[in-house]
């Protein structure tokens, strides 16, 4: 669990001084960012020799990808698909609303790992992230959403002690209230 | 950047210019969190790719590289959480206690008095060796924490660059440091004594 103490060792480790340097922590932090700078890792950039076939090979990613005959095209054209990212996550957005109203499946498995994150299968990762988001929102808690390679998270900061409404959401869903008020869950394909 | 968002040619020239003016600084920082030469250069390429389609959002009135660098830090932890999860220290998810206890007993010692050029040499080269099993182990801790001492990052800057909520990013620093202390206990030792 996260403390004042490595508030301050962090705030060493970044060169921040700390309200009192003779702390074990600020002296710990301290310690570690006078090694960190001094043994950098030597650069090991590759040689300058290759550098034209290196932008070529950009170059052609970025043709590869469509960016450099996206800016060829005419101007209107052009002014189109710049928008393409909204139109494409316009299109995600009405997947995720339309799979909210398919019915909802309940979590097949929820458990907390030696990490302290609440790890739940369901068949609908982002319909049930959205909905716990919302409930969560609904109660007053601050819950963001995120996605990374198929994992659906929420982080939220619970209130403490806990309320009432917030353990409600926590109930309905199985999840069991962390101690430290960190929420931290992923959400899974079984 | 005005190049960049000029569009035709000049896509080709800011991409060249990009590659000759950060690609060395990027490719290190790739490096040391890849380890691997190939995966190093397609992961700056992807960032050069990515400088290119969100230059509108850059402001100008902030640096470049600090904007290119940070493009690339999430690139190179979304890669790291990609190719493995970390798993706990122990079963706790906590260092050892033993460990725990002797790196308390030695930060709350007096640091060593004045030390000769060739010990201090010797104890950055354990420092090398115990930083490279920590980066091994746990990398994204590691070269966050990296990030941390040469950028002196704020809170709200790990924050940004996890994509996590407070909480959860005092969380990972809290783990940071435990794993720190597991993986540099050597140097601890010899920093400390």
């Amino acid at each position: 669990m996260a403390d004042d103490d490595d508030d301050t060792w962090v705030d060493a480790v970044a060169g921040r001084t700390p309200a009192d340097s003779r702390t074990p922590a600020a002296r710990e932090g301290m310690k570690l960012r006078e090694a960190l700078l001094r043994t950098s890792p030597a650069a090991r950039a590759e040689s300058t020799a290759q550098s034209d076939q290196r932008e070529a090979e950009l170059i052609a990613r970025a043709e590869r990808e469509g960016l450099i005959e996206t800016a060829r095209v005419s101007a209107p054209r052009r002014s189109l698909l710049r928008f393409a990212p909204a139109w494409a996550a316009a299109a995600v957005v009405m997947l995720a609303v339309g799979i909210i109203f398919v019915a909802h499946t309940p979590p097949l498995v929820v458990e907390r790992g030696d990490d302290g994150i609440v790890r739940i299968e369901t068949r609908e990762p982002i319909a049930l992230k959205r909905e716990l988001i919302r409930e969560l929102k609904a109660v007053g808690v601050n819950a963001i959403g995120y996605e990374r390679f198929g994992i659906e998270g929420i982080d939220a900061d619970l209130p403490q002690p806990l309320t009432d409404e917030v353990r409600a959401v926590l109930d309905r869903h199985g999840i069991e209230a962390p101690a430290d008020g960190v929420l931290r869950i992923e959400i899974v394909r079984p | 950047m005005l190049a960049c968002r000029e569009g035709g040619r000049a896509i080709e020239r800011a991409l060249r210019l990009l590659d000759r003016s950060y690609f060395a600084v990027l490719y290190r920082e790739s490096m040391r969190g890849l380890r691997d030469a190939e995966a190093a250069r397609d992961l700056v390429q992807e960032t050069f790719i990515k400088v290119w389609q969100r230059c509108a959002a850059f402001r100008g009135d902030s640096e470049l590289l600090p904007w290119i660098k940070a493009i690339l830090r999430h690139g190179l932890l979304d890669r790291l959480r990609r190719a493995q999860r970390e798993v706990p220290l122990d079963a706790d998810g906590e260092p050892h206690a033993e460990v725990e206890a002797r790196l308390t007993e030695l930060s709350m010692s007096t640091i060593a008095k004045p030390e000769d050029e060739a010990a201090r040499r010797e104890r950055d080269e354990c420092f090398r060796r115990c930083w490279e099993r920590f980066e091994r182990a746990a990398p994204a801790h590691a070269l966050v924490l990296s990030w941390i001492a040469e950028d002196a990052l704020t809170h709200a800057q790990i924050a940004e660059l996890l994509g996590r909520s407070p909480g959860a990013t005092r969380e990972f620093i809290s783990q940071c440091r435990k794993r720190a202390r597991v993986h540099l206990a050597e140097w601890y030792e010899q920093t400390f004594t």
